[in-house]
This record gives C-alpha cells, sequence and structure tokens, in this order.
C-alpha cells in the first residue's frame, strides 16, 4: 500500500496490536487458569496453590463415571455428525444444482434451527416426545442434535458445492456416469475438504452441546451433563482436570479443521 | 461456431438428462419437519391451552390465560427485561469491541501471521461453552486467582461472580469473537485500491476507516450482532454459572417451569415470547443487510 503513516498512525497502530493481544489474553487466560489448578492439590480454588499433583487426572481415570459418559458423548457426537454430514450433502447438493419456486425462502428457513435458542429447543422435544410416551434416551439426544447439525453441514457444505464447476459433472454424465455416480465419483472427491470440516464440526458441537442434551435423556449422561452435575452439586476439582483435557483436545481437533478449510483456497478447482 | 467447436459426444446422451436433483432435499425438509417445525409448534401451542392437572393434560379450548398472567405478573416482566438488557448490552460492548479488533486483524497485522492470529481468535469457539463459562466463575471467585490479585495491589476484593457484571463479562467474550469474525470477513474483501483512492484524495487513517470501511462492515456487523442477540438473550449456561440462580432471566425462567412443576403452558408462554423477541428484532436486521449488500454488489 503506498499509504504514507505519520508518527499518531504509528501509535495507533501499536495501540491497536496491543489491544488485539489483550483481548487475546482475557480469552485464554480463564482456560489457563483451569489448566493451572488443575494440577494443584488442593480441594479449594483459591491462592495460594498447594503442591503440584496429577490427583484430579487419576480420577478422571478411576471414576466410572466419567469415562461413561465420555463414552456416551462420542457415541452421540460421531453418530450426529455422520447423519448430519450425510443428510447436508444430500441436501446442499440439492439446493445447488436444482431450481424451484421458492427455493430462496426455503434455504432461509432451514437455517433457522440454528437461530432458535437451545432451550427453547430442549423443551419443545421433551414435551414432544414426552407426548408421543418415547422413551428419553442417548437416541433422543441424537435426534435433538440432529435438528441443528443437519443446517450447519448444509451451510458449510454448500458454499463449497457452490465452487465446484458444473462442467466437471456434466462431463462425467457425457462419459455415461448416472446421477448417483457423478456425485459419488466427482461431486464427493471434490467437496471433500468440506466433508471433514462438517464432521468436525458437527461431531464437536454435539459432543460440547449441553441444555438440549439436558432435557432429552434420563439416566444416561453425556459429559457436559455429567460436568454441570458436578458444577452445580459441590464442586470437585476433577472438573478442572477433565475440562483441561476437553480443552485440549478441542483446539486440536480445530486447529485440523481449520487447516482442511483453508484447503478451500490452496487445492481449489474454481475454473 | 460453437457447434463446430465441440467435438462429436456420443450422441445418444444429452448433456443434463438428469433433471432436477431436488429430491436431495427430502431428507433435510423432512427431519426438520418432523424434529423441529412440530415440537416447536406443538410448543407454541401449548401456550393457548389450561391445564387440567398436570402435564399434557390439556382441558379442552383454548385461553389467553397464561399471557393474561405473563403481563400482569411484575416476577415475569423483570426476568423479561433483564433478558433483553443483558442482551442488548453484550451486543453494545461486544460491537465497540469488536471493531479495532476486527480493524487490527484486516489492516494491522502482518499478512504472514494473519491466518495464525484469526485461528487463535477462533480456537475458542471451539470448546465446550459450560467449560468455558465453569472458568470465568474460577477466575471471578471470591476467593479466586483475580481477587487474589487485586487484593495484593490493594485494590482490594471485589464481588463480581455471581452477578449480571459477571454474566456481561462471558457473555461479551463470546458476543466479541462472533462480531469481530463477522467483521473481518466483509473487511477483508474491501478492495485494497478503495482505501489507495480514499489516501489518495488525502483521507487520514480514521477518515478512510469512517468513510469508506465503516460503511462496507455494516452487512457484517449486522449478522454478527444478530447472532449475538440471539445467543445473549437465549442463553441459560451463562446467567447460572456466572450470574447465579436468584435474579433470574428468561431463560431460567422457563427452565423453572419445566422442571420444577412440569408447567408446560407457562413454558410455553416464555418459549413464545423469546421467539416473538428474536423475530421481531432479526426481520429488519436480516432485511436492512440484505438491502445493504445489494446496493454495494
Amino acid at each position: 500500500m503506498t499509504l504514507v503513516r505519520s508518527r499518531a498512525e504509528t501509535w495507533m497502530d501499536v495501540l491497536l496490536l496491543g489491544g488485539l493481544a489483550g483481548f487475546l489474553g482475557i480469552l485464554y487466560l480463564p482456560l489457563l487458569v483451569v489448566g493451572i489448578f488443575s494440577f494443584n492439590s488442593g480441594r479449594y480454588q483459591v491462592l495460594p496453590l498447594k503442591e503440584f499433583s496429577v490427583q484430579w487426572y487419576q480420577n478422571v481415570w478411576r471414576d466410572p463415571a466419567f469415562g461413561e459418559a465420555f463414552g456416551h458423548s462420542i457415541l452421540v457426537g460421531v453418530a450426529v455428525s455422520l447423519t448430519a454430514t450425510a443428510v447436508g450433502f444430500l441436501g446442499a447438493y440439492a439446493l445447488v444444482h436444482s431450481h424451484f419456486p421458492g427455493k430462496t425462502v426455503l434455504s432461509a428457513l432451514l437455517v433457522t434451527p440454528i437461530a432458535v435458542p437451545g432451550i427453547l429447543l430442549g423443551i419443545a422435544l421433551r414435551v414432544y416426545f414426552f407426548r408421543l410416551g418415547w422413551q428419553f434416551s442417548l437416541f433422543s439426544v441424537y435426534l435433538g442434535h440432529l435438528v441443528f447439525s443437519i443446517p450447519l453441514a448444509l451451510l458449510l457444505m454448500r458454499s463449497r458445492l457452490r465452487q465446484i464447476p458444473k462442467s466437471l459433472e456434466e462431463a462425467a454424465w457425457d462419459l455415461g456416469a448416472k446421477r448417483w455416480q457423478g456425485m459419488w465419483r466427482v461431486v464427493l472427491p471434490l467437496a471433500f475438504p468440506a466433508v471433514i470440516a462438517s464432521l468436525l464440526l458437527t461431531f464437536t458441537f454435539s459432543f460440547d452441546e449441553f441444555i438440549v442434551a439436558y432435557f432429552l435423556t434420563q439416566f444416561e449422561q453425556t459429559l457436559p451433563i455429567k460436568i454441570w452435575a458436578n458444577l452445580i452439586t459441590g464442586f470437585d476439582p476433577t472438573v478442572n482436570a477433565i475440562g483441561s483435557l476437553i480443552v485440549l483436545s478441542s483446539l486440536t481437533l480445530g486447529a485440523i479443521a481449520q487447516v482442511s478449510l483453508s484447503k478451500f483456497s490452496t487445492r481449489g478447482v474454481s475454473s | 461456431m460453437r457447434a463446430a467447436l465441440t467435438t462429436p459426444s456420443p450422441s445418444t446422451q444429452p448433456t443434463q438428462p438428469m433433471g432436477n436433483p431436488w429430491w436431495g432435499l427430502l431428507p433435510t425438509c423432512g427431519y426438520l419437519l418432523l424434529f423441529f417445525a412440530l415440537p416447536v409448534g406443538y410448543l407454541l401451542s401449548a401456550s393457548f391451552r389450561a391445564t387440567q392437572g398436570t402435564g399434557l393434560d390439556f382441558a379442552p379450548g383454548w385461553t389467553l390465560e397464561h399471557y393474561r398472567e405473563f403481563f400482569s405478573s411484575a416476577s415475569n416482566g423483570i426476568s423479561y427485561l433483564r433478558s433483553l438488557g443483558i442482551a442488548l448490552a453484550t451486543v453494545a460492548t461486544s460491537t465497540l469491541l469488536a471493531y479495532p479488533l476486527a480493524y487490527a486483524l484486516a489492516f494491522v497485522v502482518p499478512k504472514s501471521q494473519q491466518k495464525f492470529l484469526l485461528f487463535c481468535t477462533v480456537a475458542p469457539f471451539w470448546t465446550s461453552f459450560v467449560i468455558r463459562s465453569f472458568a470465568w466463575q474460577l477466575l471471578l471467585a471470591k476467593r479466586g486467582p483475580l481477587n487474589g490479585l487485586l487484593g495484593k495491589i490493594g485494590i482490594g476484593p471485589i464481588e463480581i461472580l455471581y452477578t449480571h457484571a459477571a454474566t456481561l463479562l462471558g457473555l461479551t467474550a463470546f458476543g466479541t469473537m462472533l462480531i469481530a469474525l463477522n467483521l473481518f470477513a466483509v473487511m477483508e474483501s474491501i478492495p485494497p485500491n478503495y482505501l489507495d483512492a480514499a489516501a489518495d484524495l488525502g483521507a487520514r487513517r480514521w477518515q478512510s476507516f469512517w468513510t469508506v470501511i465503516f460503511p462496507l462492515s455494516l452487512p457484517g456487523l449486522g449478522i454478527g450482532a444478530l447472532l449475538t442477540f440471539i445467543l445473549a438473550f437465549g442463553d441459560y449456561i451463562v446467567p447460572t454459572l456466572l450470574g447465579g440462580g436468584l435474579r433470574t432471566v428468561l431463560a431460567q425462567a422457563m427452565h423453572g417451569a419445566i422442571s420444577t412443576s412440569f408447567n408446560v403452558p407457562r413454558a410455553a408462554t416464555y418459549a413464545a415470547m423469546m421467539l416473538a423477541t428474536i423475530l421481531t428484532v432479526s426481520v429488519p436486521v436480516l432485511v436492512l443487510t440484505r438491502s445493504r449488500q445489494e446496493v454495494h454488489s
């Protein structure tokens, strides 16, 4: 840029960068505090710190309730991410490749589940399932999580599918491919980064989701519900350890998704 | 000309033999109809029913009784206004913080660092909302690290946990990220020659911000602020963990109506008020955002 910066503007830059650093500091400080306390032997969350200890991590390992809740969350998360990504892919494909009256309105309506507060969705589904006489279980949590995961997957994949030139699929048709063959062997591989991003994002959303799951399960707790119960009924420092583990693994998954999403621009097929 | 150039294809097959693949939307639409539209619709309809006994045992006929009750009870009104106030305050503070943040990310940081810093800003999105809120709880506690530090420098312990200020803090951290991301996306797409042109015409930095960047950033602000409003208005987790359970917000009142007495019509009335408010805010914001985008594209 040809901008010549005056002295005042250079100071402005320094101030802005300082603000950015400060904000990032504030975002990560609480997480850091959890990490520090997770290695603190004291039972109470107060300064000064006591000795270094890994006893809370050992607790996570020993307490079968945590392991069980973790397993439930993984199970629901994997099922939700696979289903939502498959359904979202089909929906995104249809939205990009077809024309029908009311398409704009429909695509706006399909996104609304994301804009409805979780507590409202949770209560609505609880009442609905109750009315239908269904049991509350991990399966109802799965059904509940799909409501916001499908639109999420659909949005992610629609923006990728729009970038893929239609001529590539048409070429496959010319060579005799059926519709599903073109989808499976041409479109899906080209949309691969978005598929990975969608799998990871919907998994994380489901894995971390609390309030919908809270209203839809009865005996089988998911991890956020277990943590919540622990927070509400008398604090146990084991939560610090499990919290740190979750933060670390979420950040790793986030980094992977970011890398795979950024392949949008590098491994592109833009015409 | 074009016909001459095309190679003869296996001509029995036209290029587009497949028709509209609209059927791909069937699973999505079917699912959302069954597990979103119907449940929400049923819940809203319950707000017009009278209870008979408990749960879903409704008396025949329809009534406005629950709405009359909602508007005549002071505690309901206060919960509602608290939620609205917290949501508006969150949007306002987040917007003020998000602008310098997005500006720094888009125009000040070196390009080589931009991706990494952007990731650092987004990354907390990926960690559990419950854990992030609980982390704030730990930091702000009466005898926690923040007050320990404040005590050492003599400002003394402050009672911030279990107040609306703590709720606002927790929600603003999230809202700032959300708005800054949306602002960054629009700021980054501003062609650099717009700014060069402004500079050539003698605009100082703040002038080019107000006259070029700010007007172009409004669609991003609209979407980011709307998402933040919805999140802050409907959230249950932060007000409970950081705000405490005493001065209830709308989401907590809704939770109470279901889990303490399973009073479905009452919870449904709260839900209807929540949805009506979100709709009232969303429609004008989305219409304005859309019209602005059209003007500029």
